[in-house]
């Protein structure tokens, strides 16, 4: 079982999705996250064991070595697909309780910006580190993130940006949380944010990639 | 005034696979590389998604002055910071141009997002090469132009890059020509379609051109400067 758990993580890591996906090359044919999770099921593996020692161990090292600057963005999306197909998976055990999430994020590209690769990145390491994300999508407003915060009040919040015009958005979305969730986290990302900005307005962080986030978040449950 | 557009080829545009390989992160050697078949299919679709405009409009000659800003028929037009300034020194007329893609790259690529992201990211990687390109092609038009007039060129330079804050696109929208009428400029100076690029260049007869390089900023995480540190 410790085996095929690692074999897993390592499908996940090289983002081998099913035993006929071309990726990676040199793994053709060999099988993949999909049929190391069903064997583990099979054999009756506790579904949150499969999560936290087989997922959640390969999406954390490809994040690390993305956050490196050793692999990058395609390697990311490529283990992600996996991730997602051995998920597939484990939904009847996430519905039925038997899996639980480490918590909720709403995520969401900033009011007046449309750039959404980045954020969607963050949204699939975050989703493979055990987070169950509510993507809002782009151009969101400050009453969407709102509504979203009414609907899951127990929700960290991330925001992402790619423009400095629209960092100000940010501001004022931040500004009105903070005032009717005094309590909730705000992480801040995107290529022109900065900490000192972060701090002047009042979020939580910033964080350059994905994975610094997420270890974060996972060091302060 | 001389306004000029161009509806440069889909096919002048087009990056070769380690330009793009490159472009991702990649570094040498880059030959089989995994991803090479997925460009290759990716880059013979993009003709039938691409229609690309591009153009610029060039001030009237001694219409500019610059000293610590762009002055043009004595009023204010732009204020890019002395990054730039200092390198538009002498300028006595300005090229304004824009570069874009079309509405339906930014389409496809919410299409494709949908079903698979790498491939979105493919083409994502391929459009920001396209307009980069279409934007060297116009340069090439704009110093022809300048020959014509025996003027030079400077670099270009756009809104957002080396102190020169985004917010100024509006001022650069107002001088294009109607034919980019369909390029919007969201109140957040968003260009939609997103695969566009803006910008100016200067001209005058006395203009030096400076080889550009990062030590004229102090932007510290400017993917420019990340790049070159890689020796990119
Ligand atoms: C490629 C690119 C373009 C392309 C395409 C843009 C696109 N995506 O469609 C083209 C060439 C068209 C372009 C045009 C312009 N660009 Co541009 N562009 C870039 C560049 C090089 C990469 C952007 C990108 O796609 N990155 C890949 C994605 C995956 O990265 P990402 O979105 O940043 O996300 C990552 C992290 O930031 C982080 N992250 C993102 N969100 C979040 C959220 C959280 C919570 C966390 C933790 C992390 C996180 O995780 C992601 C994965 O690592 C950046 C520079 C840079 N270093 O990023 C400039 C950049 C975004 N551009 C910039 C500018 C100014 C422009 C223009 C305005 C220039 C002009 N005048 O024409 C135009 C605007 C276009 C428009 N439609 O309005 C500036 C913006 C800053 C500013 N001054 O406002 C940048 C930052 C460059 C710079 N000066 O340093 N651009």
């Amino acid at each position: 079982m410790e085996r095929l758990l690692f074999d897993l993580s390592i499908a996940i890591e090289r983002g081998k999705e099913n035993e006929t996906s071309p990726y990676p090359p040199d793994l053709k044919g060999k099988p993949g996250a999909y049929e190391f999770t069903s064997r583990l099921l099979e054999m009756n593996c506790p579904p949150d064991t499969i999560l936290k020692q087989g997922m959640m161990p390969g999406m954390d090292r490809i994040g690390k070595k993305f956050a490196d600057g050793i692999v990058f963005i395609p390697e990311i999306l490529i283990a992600a697909k996996a991730m997602k197909a051995a998920m597939t998976l484990l939904k009847p055990y996430f519905d039925n309780g038997a899996v639980l999430r480490k918590g909720k994020v709403i995520i969401g590209t900033v009011a007046g910006d449309l750039h959404d690769i980045g954020k969607n990145i963050v949204c699939m390491v975050l989703e493979g580190a055990g987070w169950e994300v509510f993507d809002l999508g782009v151009d969101v407003t400050k009453e969407k993130f709102l509504a979203s915060l009414n609907e899951h009040p127990e929700s960290i919040i991330c925001m992402s940006a790619l423009l400095t015009t629209t960092m100000r958005e940010m501001e004022k979305s931040v500004t009105t949380i903070k005032q009717a969730f005094p309590q909730t986290k705000i992480y801040l990302g995107g290529a022109p944010l900065t900490s000192d900005f972060a701090d002047k307005i009042g979020a939580d962080g910033y964080f350059p990639d994905p994975h610094s986030l997420s270890k974060h978040l996972t060091g302060n449950l | 005034m001389i306004n000029k557009t161009f509806r440069f080829s889909t096919e002048s545009l087009l990056p070769d696979i380690s330009l793009i390989l490159i472009e991702m992160g990649y570094s040498i050697p880059l030959a089989d590389h995994y991803l090479s078949d997925l460009i290759n299919d990716t880059l013979q679709q993009v003709r039938k998604h691409t229609r690309v405009q591009a153009g610029f409009i060039m001030l009237p000659k001694d219409s500019i002055k610059t000293q610590s800003n762009i002055l043009f028929e004595n009023r204010l037009l732009f204020e890019p910071g002395s990054i730039i300034m200092s390198q538009l020194q002498n300028v006595t007329s300005l090229a304004v141009f824009l570069a874009t893609l079309g509405s339906d790259f930014d389409l496809w690529i919410k299409f494709v997002q949908q079903i698979d992201m790498l491939q979105a990211f493919v083409i994502d990687t391929i459009g920001s090469l396209m307009v980069e390109k279409a934007v060297d092609l116009l340069e090439e038009q704009i110093s022809m132009q300048a020959m014509i007039r025996a003027e030079k060129c400077t670099n270009r330079f756009s809104p957002g890059y080396c102190q020169w804050l985004v917010d100024e696109q509006h001022q650069l929208f107002h001088l294009l020509p109607a034919d980019f009428d369909w390029v919007k400029l969201q109140p957040s100076c968003l260009m939609t379609p997103l695969k566009s690029i803006s910008g100016i260049i200067g001209l005058g007869k006395n203009v030096i051109k400076i080889p550009y390089h990062c030590a004229f900023c102090d932007n510290k995480s400017c993917y420019r400067r990340l790049k070159n540190r890689k020796g990119q």
